[in-house]
C-alpha cells in the first residue's frame, strides 16, 4: 500500500480527475474532501460492509429451534 | 390491511402498525414499508422485520441485549429529528441477524442498528460511529458450540 504523509490544507491527485484534500485532524478524526466526477461512486467500507450483510441477512434460514435457544438462553437449571 | 410474509402464511395487519423507513436499510433501497412480527414462542427479543412490499424479503431482528449488555449507542440530534416526531424517547434498537445454515456462525450488526420510534413508526439503519463490530458472533463463545 502507498502511504503519503500529508499536513492539513494539503492535497493529492489520483489519475487526472480525482482530489483528495486532508482537510482537517482533531483528535483521532480526519476530515477528508474528495473531489471527483458526479459517476464515481465514494462509499464508507463499513457502508459496503453493512450492505454485504443486509444482503446475506435477507437469506438467512429462519430455525425456529436455534431462535428459540437463543431467545431463552438459561431458563433450563 | 392482509399482507403475505415469508415465515407466517397471511397475517392481517393495522395500518398503524407499518413502520416506515427513512433512511434504507443499505441494499435495499426499494422497500420503505415494513411490519414487526413476533412470535409468541419465541418472545419478544427476536423479531421478524417484514416487508409489506415484497412477501419474500424479511430480516431477524435481533435485541442487541441478547449480544452485550453494555451495548447503548447514541442517536445522534441530526437521526432524532428525523425519527422523532412528538419528541418522546420510544426508540427502539435492534440489530440485523445473519444466520447461515451452520447457525453456529451466526453474527448480528452491532455497527449498523435499526432504530425505530415506535410512536412515529419511523425507522432508519445507522452507521454509528461508534467502534462496534460488523460482524459480532451472536452466540457468546462455547455456547452451542461442540
Amino acid at each position: 500500500m502507498l502511504i503519503l504523509s500529508r499536513k492539513p490544507g494539503q492535497s493529492f491527485k489520483i489519475n487526472d480527475n480525482i482530489s483528495i484534500t486532508i482537510v482537517d485532524i482533531s483528535g483521532d478524526k480526519v476530515k477528508i474532501g474528495i473531489d471527483a466526477p458526479k459517476e464515481m461512486k465514494v462509499l464508507r467500507s463499513e457502508l459496503i460492509d453493512t450492505m454485504e450483510q443486509n444482503k446475506i441477512a435477507a437469506v438467512s434460514v429462519t430455525d425456529r429451534q436455534f431462535l428459540e435457544m437463543l431467545a431463552k438462553p438459561k431458563q433450563k437449571p | 390491511m392482509k399482507i403475505k410474509t415469508r415465515d407466517f402464511g397471511e397475517i392481517s395487519v393495522s395500518p398503524d402498525a407499518i413502520i416506515r423507513f427513512k433512511l434504507p436499510i443499505y441494499g435495499f433501497e426499494q422497500y420503505t414499508d415494513f411490519t414487526l412480527i413476533s412470535d409468541p414462542n419465541i418472545g419478544g427479543s427476536i423479531v421478524w422485520l417484514q416487508s409489506v412490499q415484497d412477501p419474500d424479503l424479511c430480516f431477524i431482528l435481533v435485541d442487541p441485549k441478547l449480544v452485550s449488555e453494555e451495548y447503548s449507542p447514541k442517536l445522534s440530534d441530526d437521526m432524532e429529528k428525523l425519527l422523532r416526531s412528538k419528541g418522546i424517547n420510544e426508540t427502539e434498537i435492534w440489530v440485523i441477524a445473519v444466520i447461515p445454515q451452520e447457525f453456529r456462525k451466526s453474527t448480528v450488526n452491532l455497527k449498523s442498528p435499526i432504530m425505530i420510534d415506535m410512536s412515529s413508526k419511523s425507522a432508519a439503519q445507522i452507521i454509528l460511529d461508534e467502534d462496534y463490530p460488523i460482524r459480532a458472533p451472536l452466540l457468546p463463545a462455547g455456547k452451542g458450540r461442540d
